[in-house]
């Protein structure tokens, strides 16, 4: 009987949470960290030097050549987003985002869920089958929960910060992320006219790759109510979106996952 | 006046028919000739729409549905789904009598196939009463698509089909179509997208508490984490325990 690992880092602009439930290897934990560290030194919109602060200011081949052995990974993460501004059909773009330092290029609304997928394959691949891992609120699970159950997972109420708006029941492998304007009062702009989405509160969407349902979230944010229909087309997904005024709009997909 | 019920604690809130795939093809249902009492005949398919399985309309009973029926709020999501597909704003009416009726047999997959292709204006009448007409899909005059606003009168959306004007978008041709029962969307079709397959994607809407007190509290419901929130809950956690230790401290208490 393991005692299972817990673990919180601050990294990557945000809290990473760690739960392992069938080991107690604390090895486990530091591959993570180390990897979580190493992602934020080169995808970090926040640090003058990172790798993605200057592909935003200028050439990408000699930005990509200072990654290190990290190089494949940065390729795959600029093909990634550049796939995505297809599928989302330019809502989801991060070449129109300008980072803090002053680029025009900022990927973390899909570095953080890549980040924490490939953390899960590095768990999985050292045999870990019942696990989570949170990221500022984005988060996978793989197997079942502590108690046996599937993970229970609060919907944040866009309006108060400690009550939640709905609990979902998630049996991994599956992953959750919600975008929303509530936190750190920032604003999610629309690329497509450079002004702040605000038509809904927040959209959430599950589905089976983190990356996708941040970027998916992220868009399904942007494009307000009328993106569940836009959701719906991507094979494995669902989502729900909160109105400002406290509707919750989901699919009944979405809400086969609902336990509260 | 009483406070109401939490709808998500509503007990009743889970009973909800057998669970159907919401985005699923249209050929995976059976595609049935109008129930009892639908003796009219369906129009055939165009021949070039021959092997393409037709959407249907399934307007589901609306006591599941806690949400307020919200005429304006419903009427706008149609709006807005339509411009994000790249659709005109514009609907057709088709009148129905009791689309809203609870018949057990549209929730068992026998449902009217409505044919997306027939000629415009061509009445379907589907086994919930439901009469649709449907729009020649490569026809894009508004002349063709008739607006008829919900009746001011009760401010609900009325029950039926609403059918957008199909629109073309860098992925292809897109077509939705919105089904009201009791005021409220039920349902939303894609009749037509880009890899030509047809799905449907049904909405389902409710009401979240607005006061903290009526709302799920996190200590209650006892979750692993919050989506959405950028602290981490077992910090959470952890802070309050600390905070109640420091206070117990202070206060004297072991």
């Amino acid at each position: 009987m393991t005692s299972g690992l817990h673990h919180v880092e601050m990294v990557m602009g945000t809290a990473v949470s760690i739960d392992v439930v069938d080991s107690d290897d604390p090895t486990f934990v530091d591959d993570l960290v180390a990897w979580f560290h190493r992602v934020d030194g080169v995808f970090s919109p926040y640090k003058e030097d990172s790798v993605v602060t200057r592909i935003g200011h200028g050439d990408l081949s000699e930005a990509v050549s200072t990654a290190g052995d990290l190089v494949p990974d940065v390729l795959e993460v600029l093909h990634a987003c550049e796939e995505l501004r297809t599928t989302t059909d330019g809502v989801f773009d991060p070449w129109s985002v300008e980072a803090p330092t002053g680029g025009m290029f900022d990927p973390s609304g899909y570095v953080k869920g890549w980040a924490v997928e490939r953390a899960a394959q590095m768990l999985e691949e050292r045999g870990s089958r019942r696990f989570s891992i949170n990221a500022g609120g984005d988060i996978v699970v793989r197997g079942l929960d502590a108690s046996g159950g599937p993970w229970r997972i609060g919907l944040r109420h866009p309006h108060h910060s400690q009550a939640i708006a709905a609990v979902v029941g998630l049996a991994g492998p599956l992953a959750i992320a919600t975008s929303g304007s509530y936190e750190r009062g920032t604003h999610v702009l629309d690329p497509r006219d450079g002004l702040p989405a605000n038509s809904i509160a927040s959209a959430t969407v599950i589905g089976p790759s983190l990356a996708l349902a941040d970027a998916f979230a992220t868009t399904l944010y942007v494009m307000g109510i009328d993106g569940l229909a836009w959701l719906s087309l991507q094979e494995g997904y669902t989502g729900c979106v909160i109105t400002h005024d406290l509707q919750m709009l989901s699919t009944d997909a979405f809400d086969a996952h609902l336990v509260a | 006046m009483s406070r109401p019920i939490d709808p998500l604690l509503d007990p009743r809130r889970n009973e909800r028919p057998a669970a159907r795939p919401t985005v699923r093809p249209a050929a995976a249902r059976p595609s049935a000739a109008p129930a009892s009492g639908g003796n009219r005949p369906l129009p055939p398919p165009l021949p070039s729409s021959g092997t393409a399985p037709a959407p249907r309309v399934t307007p589901r009973p609306t006591g599941k549905r806690k949400g307020p029926a919200r005429g304006s709020k419903v009427a706008s999501l149609v709006v807005s789904i339509s411009s994000t597909l790249g659709l005109a704003a514009l609907f057709s009416h088709q009148d129905t009598t009791s689309a809203a009726s609870a018949d057990p047999l549209l929730d068992n997959g026998v449902t009217g196939a409505i044919d997306a292709t027939a000629p415009p204006t061509t009445p379907v009448t589907t086994p919930g009463g439901a009469t649709v007409v449907t729009l020649d899909p490569a026809s894009t005059s508004p002349s063709v698509v008739a607006t008829t606003a919900p009746p001011a009168s009760t401010g609900a959306i009325a029950d039926g089909s609403y059918l957008g004007a199909p629109s073309t978008n860098r992925w292809g041709t897109v077509q939705v179509q919105a089904v009201y029962a009791g005021g409220s969307l039920v349902d939303v079709q894609i009749l037509s997208y880009p890899d030509g397959d047809r799905k449907s994607v049904a909405i389902n809407q409710r009401s979240l508490p607005s006061m903290i007190d009526d709302a799920i509290s996190i200590q209650a419901a006892d979750v692993a984490h919050i989506s959405g929130a950028t602290y981490t809950w077992r910090s959470y956690k952890v802070s309050l325990q600390s905070a109640i230790d420091s206070a117990r401290a202070s206060s004297g208490l072991s």
